[in-house]
């Protein structure tokens, strides 16, 4: 069966770069910012599979180039090489060849992003219903009545409760708030779906219960996630498989049990142990 | 500040050419013209010369007027519907100056070239006149997008989602949309136009017309159009209806008609009169007098 | 509703005319000549000129007596009159160093090579009123011309002079000058269309409101911002114009423009190649307004600061928001079409207040 996102060799390089950036940055050499040009060097070569239904672990600390990988598969950035393709209803997209109002579109319907900061989002100086509803109208629903049916179900669905889905989000509880960005998330029905540290910041017991909340929808839907994350806990809790980055390199990929059971990498040890 | 009558006595005739601009001014607005009636709807940025009269006071609509203006021309100006209303006399006795030979009207029938601010005439226009627009504000995404450049990406892949989500937060805040005048109004299924502050009475008329509409904003640089037999919808939800303003007597349940000619199926200005009452008369001047000359007659 | 009984709006147009006309006739004396406001109100003029983007001093004299002396109006002549006119040529490049120069003055040093020049400035003047000057008569100019010309040591002053950058270029504390032979962007004949280039954003400042650009520039200054400037060099004169010759096609001079010109140095930044150097800001009109070129070349700095760094954190560092407002021809054109009817809109208004109070009503009512 085929994966449902497919990434090649996907690098990215902020500055101008230069040839040696990829052979002069890494683990082996401590850094990622390159000797010779300054480059900063977020994401290297990086190649993986998502498998449909699937949800993978990316971990990493901050500056690992995790985020910056979501990122560029949400075409929130442009990658300086590399390739991914997204397999929706046996239809191969190339994801960056795509022209931009394609790309648009695809994200609009197809895929689904939370972020650690909601007001990335979501917008603010609309009503949670609105914020779902925009996503709606995005994939053509133009049925007042059913918008107001579906957002109000997709809220009640992520516990959010009815009777504030007219009011400003900002106005809500951090915990709340992701609860929105998570239904706007899914709205479309999007079989791919990018959680980028969804539960960074937020108190253990609402973490805990978020952490719950995907854990029923994603065996409701089956959706594919990919859930970037440097805690160890979103990562035994929701993934099947992990894979683990560091100065913008895949060190180590395989079953999450096996990674936290038995790490290889000298930094996964150090990763996983430090958490224990 | 322009003295119609000491610009008239004054050097004018000798200074200016006709219709006020350089030839190469009036090619490009040409040039300009023939793009936005190629791509329906799109805002086409033009260079947009001074006027001698203020921006904001239709000197977008003047542009357009003066490039297309020729001597076998006759022209009509309304504003608010009136022939005789200040600004609209005024422009009107700029082309009397500027442009010697064309001809003004106050019939709809009779002009070639119409220039409105904030109107469309009740009587349905023939392909072979044009409406030009006075426009202060070109584009709709403003009231969701302050930044230019990304507004031109989104009509680019129109990308109109957010004029959507303004109307469904109306209807949550008031069950009602709420959107007055400059009613977003899709043309040929792609680019949103703002098209100009006329009431949402007159949307309607710009749905496969006849004529050809031509919007002119000077101070914000644009160009855009409506040609014939174009689409035109007005944006709004599957199941909630574009409505238009009404006039109805909340007393009777029944339609306010025009003092002067008794009209019920125009667009009405309501004031108060010297007594406090409120009266209604119908707003597009021409079309009332038209319906007055044909009741004089049958009486 | 007086805009309803105005019917008939010509002869109110033209009664308002014969108003204005009259205000400036009745009691005023005889007519102000044309010289004296170019040459008693000079400062007023300049900014006709720089405003009007159209060097014809007598033609802004003209304007600002017919305008009745509103300086946003007189510009707004030559913008008009300039519409009419088809564009007969371009001039060469010009470098200022030209000038003839009646003021400069560096903040930056305590001499400068050629000599600080203060010439004709209020700056340093008490605003004292004297009160004689309300009682002038034609003898008094004539003596304090007299006066002029008479102490007046020999001309022994270069009029020309070097440019006091170039001594931080020559030390390479600032970049390098670079030739850029791009023909500048032409506000007259093309639209902004979002980026533009430095040449379509000096452009769009040269021909600025002076209290446009004054209030965005100081709202930088004052910590909506970070330019922080030295006036590097200041200077006011008469430069040549140079025009190509039509059949040599050899740069012949055709006249002079008084021009004002402000270089700011602001802080250093760091390239990347190399150490790093200080950053400059430019600023230039028609005319003597300084203020108008120190403010514009205070927001130059600040929109390529923000452009260089790649984030805008300011109003005064946005080149949309700063272009697209300081126009005083468009923003006061708009201000003032306000007073315009707007009752068809207004009308609209109603319709939709009403149907939302009528909702509004039939809520409450099933509620209750």
């Amino acid at each position: 069966m085929t994966p449902i996102l497919n990434v090649e060799n996907l690098t990215r390089i902020h500055g101008k770069g230069c040839e040696r950036c990829l052979e002069a940055t890494g683990p082996e050499h401590d850094t990622n910012i390159c000797p010779h040009c300054g480059s900063v060097v977020a994401v290297a070569d990086a190649s993986f599979r998502l498998h449909r239904g699937e949800v993978l672990g990316i971990m990493g600390e901050s500056g690992s180039g995790k985020s910056s990988l979501v990122k560029m598969l949400y075409f929130d950035d442009q990658p300086t090489s590399g390739r991914a393709t997204y397999d929706l209803d046996g239809q191969s997209h190339d994801l960056f060849s795509l022209n931009e109002a394609q790309q648009r579109r695809l994200r609009d319907t197809a895929m689904g992003m939370v972020y650690q900061n909601p007001s990335l989002g979501l917008n603010f100086d609309i009503s949670a219903g609105g914020n779902i509803a925009e996503r709606l109208l995005m994939s053509d629903e133009l049925r007042y009545g059913v918008i107001r049916e579906k957002a109000r179900a997709l809220l009640a669905r992520t516990e959010v409760p009815p009777a504030r889905m007219d009011e400003l989000p900002r106005n809500f509880s951090g915990g709340m708030q992701q609860r929105v960005q998570i239904a706007r998330a899914l709205s479309t029905g999007a079989p791919l779906l990018f959680l980028d540290e969804v539960t960074t910041g937020l108190d253990l017991s609402v973490q805990a219960r978020i952490l719950d909340l995907i854990m029923e929808l994603q065996e409701d839907s089956g959706v594919s996630m990919l859930v970037v994350t440097h805690d160890l806990g979103v990562v035994r809790h929701l993934t099947t498989r992990t894979i683990v980055m560091k100065y913008g390199r895949i060190i180590e990929s395989g079953l999450t049990d096996q990674i936290l059971e038995d790490p290889q990498a000298a930094y996964t040890q150090q990763l996983v142990s430090s958490a224990l | 500040m322009f003295p119609t009558d000491t610009m008239a006595q004054g050097h004018a005739g000798a200074e200016y050419g006709f219709a006020f601009l350089d030839e190469d001014a009036k090619r490009e607005l040409r040039r300009t013209i023939f793009k936005a009636v190629c791509i329906p709807g799109h805002q086409v940025p033009y260079a947009s010369r001074e006027m001698p009269i203020a921006r904001g006071f239709g000197t977008g609509g003047m542009q357009l007027t003066l490039a297309l203006l020729g001597p076998r021309d006759c022209v009509k100006v309304i504003d608010q519907g009136a022939d005789d209303s200040v600004n609209a006399a005024n422009i009107r006795a700029f082309f009397a100056l500027t442009c010697p030979g064309v001809s003004g009207t106050t019939l709809t029938e009779g002009a070639s070239v119409i220039q409105t601010r904030h109107r469309i005439p009740e009587l349905p226009l023939r392909k072979d006149q044009i409406l030009v627009f006075q426009v202060p504000y070109p584009d709709p995404l403003v009231l969701v997008e302050p930044n230019a450049a990304m507004r031109r990406r989104m009509h680019g892949r129109a990308d109109y989602a957010r004029l959507w989500v303004k109307l469904y937060e109306d209807m949550v805040a008031f069950d009602e949309i709420t959107i007055s005048h400059r009613y977003p109004t899709r043309i040929n299924g792609h680019y949103i136009i703002d098209p100009s502050p006329i009431p949402r009475y007159d949307v309607p008329k710009l749905h496969q017309a006849d004529c050809l509409y031509l919007f002119g904003a000077g101070r914000e640089k644009r160009i855009y159009a409506v040609p014939p037999h174009t689409d035109a919808i007005p944006i709004t939800f599957a199941d909630v209806p574009f409505t238009v303003e009404e006039f109805i007597d909340r007393t009777t349940g029944k339609r306010h008609c025009c003092r002067r000619c008794g009209a019920t199926d125009s667009f009405l200005d309501e004031f108060p009169d010297d007594a406090g009452n409120r009266v209604f008369q119908c707003s597009d001047a021409a079309w009332c007098d038209s319906r007055l000359t044909v009741q004089e007659a049958a009486e | 509703m007086a805009y309803v009984a105005i019917r008939g709006g010509e002869e109110a147009i033209a009664g308002s005319a014969r108003i204005m006309d009259a205000l400036r006739a009745m009691g005023a004396g005889d007519p102000i000549e044309l010289d004296q406001i170019t040459r008693q109100m000079p400062l007023l003029h300049s900014r006709v000129l720089s405003e009007g983007g159209l060097y014809h001093p007598r033609l802004a004299a003209l304007a600002l007596k017919q305008s009745l002396g509103d300086s946003l109006e007189a510009a707004f002549f030559l913008r008009a009159y300039r519409s009419t006119k088809p564009r007969l040529g371009e001039t060469v490049p010009h470098d200022t160093r030209a000038m003839r120069v009646t003021r400069r003055v560096s903040a930056a040093f305590k001499d400068i090579p050629g000599g600080q020049m203060l010439g004709a400035t209020p700056d340093y003047l008490h605003r004292l009123f004297r009160f004689e000057l309300m009682d002038e008569g034609a003898e008094t100019f004539q003596q304090i011309t007299r006066d002029w010309f008479g102490n007046r040591p020999a001309a022994h002053r270069p009029t020309t002079f070097p440019k006091v950058l170039d001594t931080l270029r020559d030390e390479g504390l600032l970049p390098p000058l670079e030739e850029d032979d791009t023909p500048p962007f032409d506000i007259t004949r093309t639209p902004l269309i979002f980026p533009v280039p430095r040449s379509a954003q000096l452009a769009t400042m040269a021909r600025g409101e002076t209290g446009g650009l004054l209030a965005l520039a100081y709202s930088n200054m004052r910590g909506y911002g970070d330019v922080h400037p030295t006036v590097g060099e200041l200077r006011v004169g008469y430069l040549p114009v140079m025009a190509p010759h039509p059949v040599t096609g050899k740069p012949v001079e055709i006249g002079e423009v008084q021009v004002t010109e402000c270089e700011i140095v602001a802080m250093f930044e760091k390239t990347d190649e190399g150490a790093p150097v200080f950053t400059l800001g430019y600023g230039a009109c028609f005319g003597h307004n300084e203020v108008k070129a120190i403010a514009m070349a205070v927001l130059d700095r600040a929109i390529s600061v923000a452009a260089e760094k790649g984030s805008i954190k300011n109003p005064s560092e946005d080149p949309e928001f700063v272009l697209l407002h300081v126009d005083g021809i468009e923003s006061m054109g708009f201000c003032t079409h306000y007073k315009m009817p707007h009752y068809v809109t207004f009308q609209s208004d109603m319709d939709r207040l009403r149907a939302a109070r009528d909702k509004a009503e039939e809520a409450s009512d099933v509620s209750n």
